[in-house]
């Protein structure tokens, strides 16, 4: 098994990215996961729009073979748009890159190290406080599951829209 | 296009912010000096707080939460003043299985605090590594930088009882 990103093209290569065993590892990313904080579907404001419960229904997960972690962590409603939601983040720092590849304003990081670490707003202070963040909501509509969100909304009500994304950056090639 | 940005204002009087500001200096003011000013910020003063964080990064153009990402991810820098001793408990391999986690448990419970913290006394801090490299004579502590091998748990017992000014029973 060979990582994609740095193994370099040859003549005769022979790839397979769907054997069982990579299905296997799949499964098993995908369900440390779920293990690692508390994901309630049922509960969440991205059910049915959420990219982690996309990919673990297309992997046939049905059950998680590793046993819960239930970490408490905390959700910030500071925000008077936005809440952030800890315990349905996965860690994928989207938000991270486009809050500073993208708005600029390098608002969100991640803290700490390993098993501990989360996303913060400045000084790991609420995101409400947050005297850096421009209130875009990129972040929210980037973020894979229910982490991010738009308040007000309730069970399966939040709808990603990300497409304009690809178009900022574009158009601001475009403009030199 | 940059706009111009005049240096933030430093903190309080401290003569220790000169120390900072050298480094910084040194370094021509770039933003990938961050850890080395903050290595000299945590040797000046024994922590990091919020108001040094925002002058370095303000200082050095880096973002806020990248400063404090920085500063939580390295086990050198601490964001709460240290106690007056520390004692640092390897937990690498070879003394994990030789008995760190016993120590620590130990300390733990005779300082109560958990590692990372410091007594309410600010007498002592527990702290705790992932290796110092001398696993032969594991178990190993450092106390106040001074490494001990072969640690038995009333040794401990009895140089945190010392250190600790008698608060412990």
């Amino acid at each position: 098994m060979l990582p994609a990103c740095v193994t370099g093209v040859q003549e005769g290569m022979e790839v397979s990215t769907d054997s069982e065993r990579l299905q296997k590892y799949r499964k098993m990313i995908v369900e440390l996961l779920f293990s690692e904080r508390n994901h309630i579907c049922s509960v969440c404001v991205s059910n049915g729009h959420c990219e982690l419960q996309t990919l673990a229904q297309r992997l046939d997960i049905t059950h998680i073979q590793f046993p819960y972690r239930y970490p408490k962590v905390e959700v910030d409603a500071s925000h008077e748009r936005f809440v952030v939601d800890h315990n349905r983040c996965i860690l994928c720092t989207r938000c991270v890159r486009v809050c500073d590849e993208i708005e600029g304003a390098h608002t969100w990081d991640v803290v700490g190290r390993g098993i501990e670490a989360k996303v913060i707003t400045d000084l790991n202070q609420p995101w409400g406080s947050s005297d850096t963040c421009t209130s875009c909501g990129k972040c929210v509509h980037v973020c894979p599951t229910g982490a991010l969100s738009e308040k007000g909304r309730s069970v399966a009500e939040m709808h990603k829209r990300r497409q304009f994304l690809p178009y900022l950056t574009l158009m601001r090639e475009e403009r030199g | 296009m940059s706009a111009y940005v005049a240096k933030p204002l430093v903190p309080s009087q401290d003569k220790r912010w000169k120390l900072v500001d050298a480094t910084m200096r040194r370094l021509g003011w770039q933003s990938r000096g961050l850890i080395e000013t903050l290595h000299t910020v945590q040797e000046a003063f024994g922590y990091l707080d919020s108001d040094a964080l925002k002058y370095v990064s303000m200082s050095l153009r880096v973002p806020l939460s990248q400063a404090y990402g920085v500063a939580t991810f390295y086990h050198f820098f601490s964001l709460k003043p240290s106690g007056r001793h520390t004692c640092v408990i390897c937990l690498g391999t070879a003394c994990y299985i030789k008995g760190g986690k016993e120590l620590l448990a130990e300390a733990e419970h005779d300082l109560a605090v958990h590692p990372g913290e410091t007594t309410a006394n600010r007498e002592v801090s527990l702290l705790t590594a992932r290796c110092i490299g001398s696993c032969g004579l594991a178990p190993t502590v450092v106390y106040d930088q001074e490494i001990a091998g072969k640690v038995a748990t009333e040794s401990l017992q009895k140089q945190l009882a010392r250190t600790s000014c008698c608060r412990l029973a």
